[in-house]
């Protein structure tokens, strides 16, 4: 089998990989401007090549990071471990190595006040999701108190996780994370930069809740591993690549015994993650989000049931998409 | 596809003549005893005596082999020789003990669902010390069943990253003359790239090696030394020097690995890269006994010994992510990973089977100085399993 070119739908912001074959790989959540430079950039050297040679096409494509958005190959990336399932008619978790086929969801929140926070978190506990995250930048002053009131609303058998984005002081930090400390939280999201090794690590010494560094690439793994400048890793999908990108991420803080955390839905809104969560143990949750504008021309988005999500079981990604809105979503074609 | 029974096959091999024997060691005793003259493993074996050391049975005698087959609800079964010996009832309890304690753990999970299996043999090595060689078998036995169902061999199916690599041979020799020729003549008639010695003659008599070999060999020709963990920290140092100057490639092994704080001094002061973790790997423990050499920059370049294909990929992945290379990874693992650049050829050549006889299983090739799998997508031969049971000593 080899590709024979790139189409990409806008604004249905579908990528079509196509084959000399009757099947095609696919991946959701592109925008104009990223496709036209895919298109320009990382579609020739896939072209007329086999994606059974993936890891040699990641190599290659890897080498032209340099003043590229690693989007623009995650999204290649996804596309062809779809188009090998497919063609093996396996679903691509059980194609990389099959973990599990359902995941427990936790709520990543999207409130602004703390009782607009209280009130999201409680409704999360109620609709059956096993944990919340607050995502929401506060003072510290606020924070402190909240993240002790957050407790108390949802009692102590639900996981509650804090996002620091990356924007916190390191005072600061140690002040929260003393918080999450005494109410136990199950981890403390971004509290810091991962660019910022020390002050990660007297982060990651100072609290007993367990830290995330944000990382993009398999070597920032390595890094922050090495360094004990946080306790697990943070990535996704389209931002750090594709799904091999994630894959040698994870397996990289797997050595270490370190989780791996999954930020958000991802491309393909959350059939990338799924998949990926159910190919990989040291990832414990998939992060929902609702408030993030959901793919209108996939016919079978994945549900939350009973606080989990299945992983499709269809042959590659498993998305099934809609012709008819695909049409409709089409004002545009960016092909090679 | 789901796992849905575990069937155990003992059936007659190839006879053979039984023979116990110590391997010759060459001429070892006359290995200086590191600098220090401190007993050390350089020189601790000794010889065997000349006489008595052997043992040869006086008739053939059958063999017998124990083939695990784990039966799915789909097309294909997943199957691999588990075990091989002289005595049926031994085997006959070694199926036993598989089905009464490993079988459950298998029955029921979907055969691609390779993963979930690994992580729960992993387990089960501490819990119910099954050592490594179960989990290793069962997981390639998984991959094996993955690749013919896609009709593909493995590393196309892990994704490949080459079609092959170049290949060195190990060579060695009674004395350093012979080595040097041994080298000489494979390399130009067999075609590889470079060649590797296992040779613990100490410094001074290694260091004779080095010079001979680079030039008898030549400029172009890789050189690789593997003392076995026969150098103290000087030693090594002093080696490794020499080895700079000739041009090798890598050392291996100079040092025990559990040596972590003396190999984390070695690759800071050498620049001769470092390669080890072979002997902790083969006990087990990779990936996860990697990481702390890794972040402690304790290696240069770490030996490939995960656990079945899902572990390889593991240790492969875990070294790139610090840009490190790994050596010594199943043909199938190194072409689907950018970081084994090299094979390791102790099997010696292995010329190309005429197109007819392959199959999606691929086959090893090693000639013209690289390693490949051949490989065509016919499908594999399937045995037949009312045939291997009508034949069998014992179906279990």
């Amino acid at each position: 089998m080899k590709i024979t070119g790139v189409r990409i739908h806008h604004p249905a912001g579908l990528l079509r990989l196509c084959t000399d074959g009757e099947l095609e790989g696919w991946c959701v959540g592109l925008t104009p401007d990223i496709s036209r430079n895919l298109v320009e950039h990382m579609a020739p050297v896939i072209i007329d090549q086999s994606p059974f040679d993936r890891e040699r096409l990641w190599q290659e494509l890897a080498r032209r990071d340099r003043q590229r958005h690693t989007a623009l190959r995650g999204f290649i990336d996804i596309a062809l471990w779809d188009l090998v399932a497919k063609a093996a008619a396996i679903p691509v978790f059980r194609y990389i190595n099959g973990f599990r086929n359902h995941c427990p969801v936790y709520k990543r929140g999207a409130g602004i006040s703390p009782d607009e926070i209280l009130e999201e978190a409680q409704q999360a506990r109620n609709d059956g999701y096993k944990g919340y995250k607050v995502a929401t930048p506060l003072p510290e002053e606020t924070m402190v108190p909240l993240i002790h009131h957050l407790r108390e609303t949802v009692g102590d058998d639900f996981y509650l996780m804090l996002d620091g984005r990356g924007q916190l002081t390191i005072a600061d930090a140690i002040k929260m994370g003393r918080a999450l400390d005494e109410t136990g939280y199950y981890w403390f999201d971004r509290p810091r930069m991962a660019i910022d090794t020390t002050g990660g690590k007297q982060v990651a010494d100072e609290l007993d809740t367990p830290i995330t560094a944000e990382v993009t690439t398999p070597l920032e793994a390595s890094q922050v591993m090495s360094t004990q400048s946080a306790d697990h890793i943070k990535t996704g999908t389209p931002y750090s690549g594709g799904i091999t990108d994630i894959l040698k991420i994870a397996r990289c803080a797997e050595a270490f015994g370190a989780f791996c955390h999954l930020d958000g839905p991802g491309a393909c809104d959350g059939f990338a993650h799924g998949h990926l969560l159910g190919a990989i143990k040291n990832s414990p949750f998939f992060e929902w989000t609702d408030h993030d504008n959901p793919s209108s021309i996939i016919k079978n988005p994945l549900q939350v049931v009973e606080g989990h999500i299945q992983i499709p079981s269809g042959p590659g990604l498993g998305m099934d998409i809609d012709p008819d809105a695909l049409d409709d979503q089409t004002a545009e074609i960016i092909s090679t | 596809m789901q796992i849905k029974d575990v069937k155990c096959y003992i059936s007659r091999g190839e006879p053979e003549i039984r023979k116990e024997s110590v391997m010759d060691r060459g001429n070892m005793e006359l290995v200086p005893p590191g600098i220090t003259g401190i007993f050390t493993h350089t020189h601790g074996f000794g010889n065997p005596p000349v006489a008595g050391a052997e043992f040869i049975g006086e008739t053939e005698e059958p063999t017998y082999n124990l083939m695990i087959r784990l039966i799915t609800d789909g097309d294909l079964d997943a199957y691999a020789v588990y075990a091989k010996g002289f005595n049926v009832k031994e085997l006959e309890w070694q199926a036993k003990a598989f089905l009464a304690r490993y079988a459950h753990m298998l029955i029921g999970i979907d055969a691609f669902d390779r993963e979930f299996i690994w992580q729960r043999f992993w387990m089960a090595q501490r819990f119910m010390y099954t050592g490594r060689q179960l989990l290793d078998t069962i997981d390639r036995m998984l991959w094996d069943l993955a690749g013919r169902h896609v009709r593909m061999p493995i590393y196309k199916l892990l994704g490949a990253c080459r079609e092959r690599v170049p290949a060195y041979c190990n060579v060695g020799g009674r004395t350093i003359d012979d080595l040097v020729a041994n080298a000489v003549k494979r390399v130009d008639e067999e075609g590889f790239i470079g060649c590797k010695d296992h040779s613990y003659r100490g410094v001074k008599g290694n260091t004779e090696m080095a010079f001979k070999l680079r030039e008898a060999l030549g400029d172009d020709i890789f050189l690789f030394h593997d003392p076995v963990e026969s150098y103290t920290y000087e030693e090594a140092v002093k080696i490794g020097r020499v080895m700079e100057k000739c041009n090798y490639t890598w050392i291996e092994e100079p040092l025990q690995d559990y040596d972590i704080m003396g190999l984390k001094k070695l690759c800071a002061t050498l620049d001769l890269p470092v390669l080890t973790l072979e002997w902790i790997g083969a006990i087990g423990g990779q990936p996860y006994n990697t990481a702390p050499y890794l972040a402690l920059q304790a290696a240069d370049i770490v030996r490939q010994r995960g656990i079945g294909i899902t572990g390889e990929i593991k240790q492969a992945h875990l070294a790139e992510s610090f840009g490190v290379q790994v050596h010594g990874g199943t043909p199938n693992v190194i072409l689907a990973v950018g970081n084994d650049p090299v094979f390791e050829a102790f099997m010696g050549l292995r010329p190309r089977p005429p197109e007819e006889e392959l199959d999606c299983r691929g086959t090893l090739v090693v000639e013209n100085g690289y390693m490949e799998i051949a490989w065509s997508d016919r499908p594999v031969v399937e045995p037949d399993w009312d045939d291997v049971a009508s034949k069998a000593e014992m179906v279990i």
